[in-house]
């Protein structure tokens, strides 16, 4: 017996998913003339309990889901999560294809970091127009269809956002410019976090801060627990700094005086940072990083 | 030009195009909205809630993006609302 590549969900409860269905059925159906084995969980099918059951006994490679979600999850056809922060290490060392708004701003994110090789998905709303549904519905099918042409995930993204300016082009040529802004808009809120390709941002401010200083592939190899001990110390440090600066004015009139304490300071900054595994080397590249 | 002219001139082209075929409509997630209830939303976008204010604001600043980098998308708008 052939082995399940691939779980296809595809819930259908409104006009809007009537619509990406139909979508997901041209990817269906792409995937099946590829060969690709796989299991259809359409409408009534795709519900919690049937996508976990389905995903846990066929051990697919890729998920793909078409359509509604939010910044937490992707719904289902009860509009209940099929997929959500407390299920989505089901998703560690697949690959998810999604069409969903907003997953990508903070689902997708924990699911990339519970260990899903790929995640495809969107940051902001997902919109299309009734005017333009074919240069929509290519560029939802897009990154899959280069996926199946054996591109590399990067690839696909890079080469969906190229697809994108093309069709936007064809959408302002016809006129068409509420589709074209509205096809853009959907191309800029493309993502795919990979291992090469870590997210960009996070709902954590402590992780924003890393990503800024030091990049997203370095911030996100940086624990919580690591970089929550490295933000105690030195706010603890500033502040102790702070204190003895503050005393020695008070005892001296002058904040420079006493410079043994200072030395002391730098000493115990240089051996944390020394003594920190790896430290010196982050200090380094937060440094040359700017 | 800055941002919030060139905003202008485009919430201007974009509402003129709605307003030329009114019925056709654009899906923001699970929300349906006619090019004319769009139109409206580009009008007061202070009035939406927050999910339409986030899309349209996202919406708007997509479309100044376009105006900056596509000549074509520029040169029509600016032909469209009679401004070039």
């Amino acid at each position: 017996m052939k082995m399940v590549e691939c779980v296809v969900i595809r819930p259908r409860f409104d006009e809007a998913s009537g619509v990406s269905f139909e979508w997901c059925g041209e990817v269906v159906h792409m995937l099946k003339e590829k060969g690709v084995s796989l299991v259809d969980l359409a409408g009534e099918d795709a519900v919690r309990s049937v996508v976990e059951e389905t995903v846990r006994r066929e051990d697919p490679k890729l998920v793909v889901f078409y359509d509604h979600g939010d910044s937490r999850g992707l719904l289902g056809q009860d509009k209940g999560y099929v997929i959500d922060k407390g299920n989505d290490g089901l998703l560690a060392g697949r690959e998810i294809y999604t069409l969903a708004c907003l997953w990508g701003s903070d689902g997708g994110v924990d699911a990339w970091r519970k260990g899903a090789r790929a995640v495809w998905c969107y940051v902001e709303e997902f919109s299309f127009t009734s005017e333009a549904l074919e240069e929509f519905r290519v560029f939802a099918n897009s990154g899959l269809r280069f996926r199946i042409e054996g591109r590399t995930w990067e690839e696909c993204l890079r080469l969906a956002k190229e697809l994108a300016e093309e069709l936007c082009r064809r959408l302002v040529g016809e006129g068409k410019y509420i589709s074209a802004v509205a096809l853009q808009d959907d191309a800029d809120a493309l993502r795919c976090y990979t291992k090469d390709n870590p997210p960009e941002t996070s709902r954590c401010l402590a992780r924003r801060l890393l990503i800024k200083l030091l990049g997203p592939e370095r911030a996100w190899r940086i624990g919580r627990r690591e970089s929550a001990g490295w933000m105690l110390t030195l706010i603890g440090y500033g502040v102790a700094l702070h204190d003895y600066a503050h005393q020695v004015y008070e005892l001296r009139g002058t904040v420079l005086s006493l410079e043994g304490g200072y030395l002391g300071f730098a000493m115990m900054l240089a051996g944390l940072i020394l003594l920190s595994a790896g430290g010196l080397k982050l200090l380094l590249r937060a440094v040359m990083n700017g | 030009m800055n941002d919030g002219e060139i905003l202008n001139i485009i919430v201007k082209a974009l509402k003129l195009e709605a307003l030329s075929k009114p019925d056709e409509k654009i899906y923001i997630g699970s929300r349906v909205y006619t090019y004319r209830e769009f139109a409206g939303m580009l009008n007061d976008r202070r009035r939406l809630d927050k999910t339409d204010r986030r899309f349209v604001e996202s919406f708007l600043k997509a479309s100044v993006k376009m105006f900056k980098k596509d000549q074509s998308f520029r040169e029509r708008i600016l032909k469209l609302t009679g401004e070039e």
